[in-house]
């Protein structure tokens, strides 16, 4: 509520009308001899949906004649930003060597899921994109059309050489130097490959972004 | 009913790295498939022929991310060969160990993701915890969980810690421990045997003529292992036995790995107890400025089946003219359309898994 | 090289190898290799021992598909590899073949030109040579007559460029870096509009891929 009530226009009704004019509101029979029947189930569920439009509408302009605002985003803002840094969904996309050692974070001795870190095959449900190989020209539109697959908001760690800089393949025809000349990176993890202790750190610094930042909202092209 | 092309991949749970399955699918069967690969090709044969061997070296480790001992040993015993030097036997038996506590790590990674990939996550749990083990045993001997970089033209870098001995001596009684505890987890399912029982079956005479090697000939009949038929390092004096199949189905690729790590445990032991005293360098070598001009090839068997590299050194330069790199891997993908046919969509993890791919040696 | 009919090393001598084959090796085997493989004139030029379980032979490369045949129903069952390798003066297509049960290795070398590569494709006699022929075809550019589905395999589809062959050139990052800095320390100095082209056009452009994914020009003798 913090962050999405900013852009609306503090008065303005969801449906554009005026207070008054809820539809399905009426003084009484619209023609002699017409029934007052109860309206059915459709209706009732269309109206409780603008009713709840309503109230946040209202609640949000009221919020906007005093001023709270920045107090409410204060309380509202980490509160979603717990609710995202304490359930991270990393993508279950494994390029190279360093996706053995992610693939170790998730396994007893580590447990990632303790951090609430778990990894899901879809993208449409992630938040973290971890880029843990060398990215070649091939694989450029797949690892693309995964973080547009992405929803907002997102984040993405470049794990191990090869995703931060090209790694050890400076001499190759086929490998992009550095996974940021594709997607904006937001933890860098060096090594070759990192322990899978450091990428169990880069999580908890990835939490400390999150709670630091917020939660975050709009397309960031690097 | 239509039928429609279906996309497994590049980026799906079953594949285990970037490849694309491509099936075309009537209802739920499989008429045909098609295998795009290549998304994560380096061109490592192109770097090889800019680089000094050293400085090669390391590069051996990310061929293939699972099992790395193995293609930087063999990519030393090429040269090796190329060079007419002999390792001391102390280095041979510690290339031993490290290669066969490789293919116990290798086979873990594959059995925990066979398992994960039907439903069975139980196995993945268990078998990447007893990897851990065998990584720590790892990290004493060379310092790194895996890209190791520890075999040396000539040698290996190191020799033995002096608690290594009996730390592995323990870790492979702990594997022998386990061994049954997989068979009862996977072994005795009744789903894990439905789910793997006559899927994927590929037939001898098919398998040798499309260029299956390694536990996939194994699972389907053949008895043959590199290490048998060209014995390198001092594999002719230890004793181990080489399972195969019958079917070469799921099953039997189960079966023929589960086995080949209980014989991998018993040649770790055998060859620390075995192993002589000495150097661990060849004495008084150094690489020489100019690698002669002569052509090598030299098989080892991988955990995936017969990698191999071919050399060409060319009399002018210390850098490789050709390094072609024989991955078993990338025959067993191409050649998983041509037994596909008529299996159903939910058989492609098992089928797919049955293969073990490691995409950085498919696609170098 | 390419057919030539070249005096024939039969097996009989046994005088390239160092050592003649170890008793209860593969010896008598790959003596009556040598013999199968000597009675074919003209087609197999050079064949002999190299070393314990290793032979080599020197093939016409419009006879490959028969010697194949040949060595496969002689007992090499397993075609472990075929790559190329790019001489200066020639291409040499290799093709690795196994034997399980007699356990030798028969390296096959067929010279074809470098500026039009072109050899008969082996997949009727293993099926599995398709995927060594896509891949050569990929890297080196030889043409398998008769591959059922000679496409690219470890590439992006839409490249034309064949990196193993010699001719492409490959700049490290390091050496990308020293240029752009020399080139550019160049156009400072030289401080007059005509100044720079005098290295240009010489060369061609050493880079292998330009990052948005065009490929370099291909060098010369690539089809």
């Amino acid at each position: 509520m913090g962050s999405e009530g900013e852009g609306r226009d503090a008065g303005a009704r969801p449906d554009g009308a005026a207070p008054d004019e809820r539809p399905g509101a009426r003084d009484g029979p619209a023609e002699p001899g017409e029934e007052c029947v109860p309206p059915g189930p459709s209706v009732i569920l269309a109206s409780l949906d603008e009713l709840v439009d309503g109230l946040v509408g209202l609640v949000d302009w009221g919020i906007g004649l005093v001023s709270v605002k920045p107090l409410v985003n204060r309380i509202a803002r980490p509160i979603f930003g717990w609710s995202q840094r304490a359930s991270i969904f990393a993508l279950h996309s494994g390029l190279a060597c360093c996706a053995m050692e992610m693939g170790v974070v998730g396994m007893p001795r580590l447990d990632s899921e303790r951090l609430g870190v778990a990894w899901f095959s879809s993208p449409r449900r992630c938040d973290l994109f971890l880029v843990n190989g060398w990215i070649t020209k091939k694989t450029r539109p797949v690892l693309m059309t995964l973080y547009e697959q992405m929803p907002e908001p997102k984040w993405v760690i470049a794990m191990g050489e090869c995703a931060i800089s090209g790694g050890p393949w400076h001499d190759s025809y086929n490998v992009i130097f550095g996974a940021d000349e594709l997607l904006p990176v937001d933890i860098y993890i060096p090594g070759c490959p990192p322990r899978p202790e450091a990428l169990l750190d880069a999580l908890w610094k990835l939490q400390k972004k999150i709670a630091r930042e917020g939660t975050r909202s709009g397309l960031r092209l690097g | 009913m239509t039928q429609m092309w279906i996309n497994m991949g590049p980026q799906h749970p079953s594949t285990h790295g970037l490849w694309d399955l491509l099936v075309r699918v009537d209802g739920e069967t499989i008429m045909e498939a098609q295998t795009k690969i290549g998304y994560l090709h380096r061109g490592v044969e192109k770097i090889a022929e800019n680089r000094t061997i050293e400085k090669f070296l390391p590069l051996n480790d990310r061929l293939c991310y699972v099992a790395n001992s193995s293609w930087t040993t063999l990519f030393t015993m090429a040269v090796e060969d190329l060079l007419e030097v002999t390792p001391p036997e102390r280095a041979q038996y510690i290339r031993v160990v490290v290669l066969e506590l490789q293919r116990i790590a290798s086979h873990l990674v594959w059995l925990g993701a066979y398992g994960a990939d039907m439903g069975l996550l139980t196995m993945i749990l268990w078998g990447w915890r007893d990897r851990e083990i065998i990584l720590d045993l790892f990290s004493l001997l060379t310092g790194a969980r895996i890209m190791h970089n520890f075999p040396r033209v000539g040698g290996v870098r190191n020799d033995l810690p002096p608690t290594f001995k009996d730390r592995a001596l323990k870790a492979m009684d702990y594997m022998d421990q386990r061994i049954p505890e997989y068979e009862d987890l996977c072994g005795r399912s009744e789903l894990f045997a439905m789910r793997t029982r006559g899927i994927g079956v590929l037939p001898l005479e098919k398998a040798i003529s499309l260029g299956c090697t390694g536990p996939m000939l194994r699972a389907s009949g053949l008895e043959q292992d590199v290490r048998k038929e060209e014995p390198y390092l001092v594999y002719d004096r230890l004793d181990f036995n080489v399972p195969t199949g019958q079917n070469g189905d799921g099953w039997d690729r189960y079966t023929v790995r589960l086995e080949e790590i209980r014989q991998s445990a018993s040649l770790v032991r055998q060859a620390l107890n075995n192993m002589p005293e000495g150097d661990v360098m060849a004495p008084g070598f150094k690489m020489p400025k100019v690698l002669p001009a002569k052509t090598i090839y030299r098989r080892a068997e991988d955990p995936r089946g017969e990698g191999a590299i071919y050399l060409v050194g060319d009399g002018k330069t210390n850098r490789p003219y050709r390094l072609k790199i024989r991955s078993p891997t990338y025959v067993h993908l191409l050649a998983i359309p041509f037994y596909i046919k008529g299996a159903r969509m939910s058989d492609v993890p098992v089928i797919m898994g049955g293969a073990d791919p490691c995409m950085a040696e498919v696609d170098r | 090289m390419m057919g030539t009919a070249a005096t024939q090393k039969a097996g009989e001598e046994n005088g390239s190898a160092g050592a003649p084959p170890a008793a209860g090796g593969p010896g008598g085997f790959q003596q009556r290799v040598l013999g199968e493989l000597g009675r074919l004139q003209g087609t197999v030029t050079e064949s002999s021992v190299t070393g314990p379980r290793r032979m080599l032979a020197k093939v016409a490369p419009d006879k490959i598909v028969e010697v194949c045949r040949l060595l496969r129903d002689a007992g090499f069952e397993h075609l472990s590899a075929l790559t190329c390798v790019d001489y200066d003066s020639e291409l040499q297509v290799i093709y690795l073949l196994w034997s399980y049960k007699d356990r030798c290795l028969i390296e096959l070398r067929a010279a074809i030109s470098g500026a039009e590569p072109k050899i008969a494709s082996v997949t009727s006699v293993w099926t599995g040579a398709e995927f060594h022929e896509r891949e050569a075809y990929d890297m080196f550019g030889v043409v398998f007559e008769g591959c059922p589905n000679l496409k690219r395999v470890l590439l992006p589809d839409e490249w034309s460029v064949f990196p193993l062959r010699k001719s492409f050139k490959v700049e490290s990052i390091h050496e990308k870096r020293k240029r752009i800095e020399a080139e550019k320390a160049k156009a400072a100095k030289a401080a007059a509009p005509a100044a720079a082209p005098a290295s240009e056009p010489a060369q061609p452009p050493k880079q292998g891929g330009t990052p948005d994914g065009a490929p370099a020009p291909k060098g010369g003798g690539a089809p």
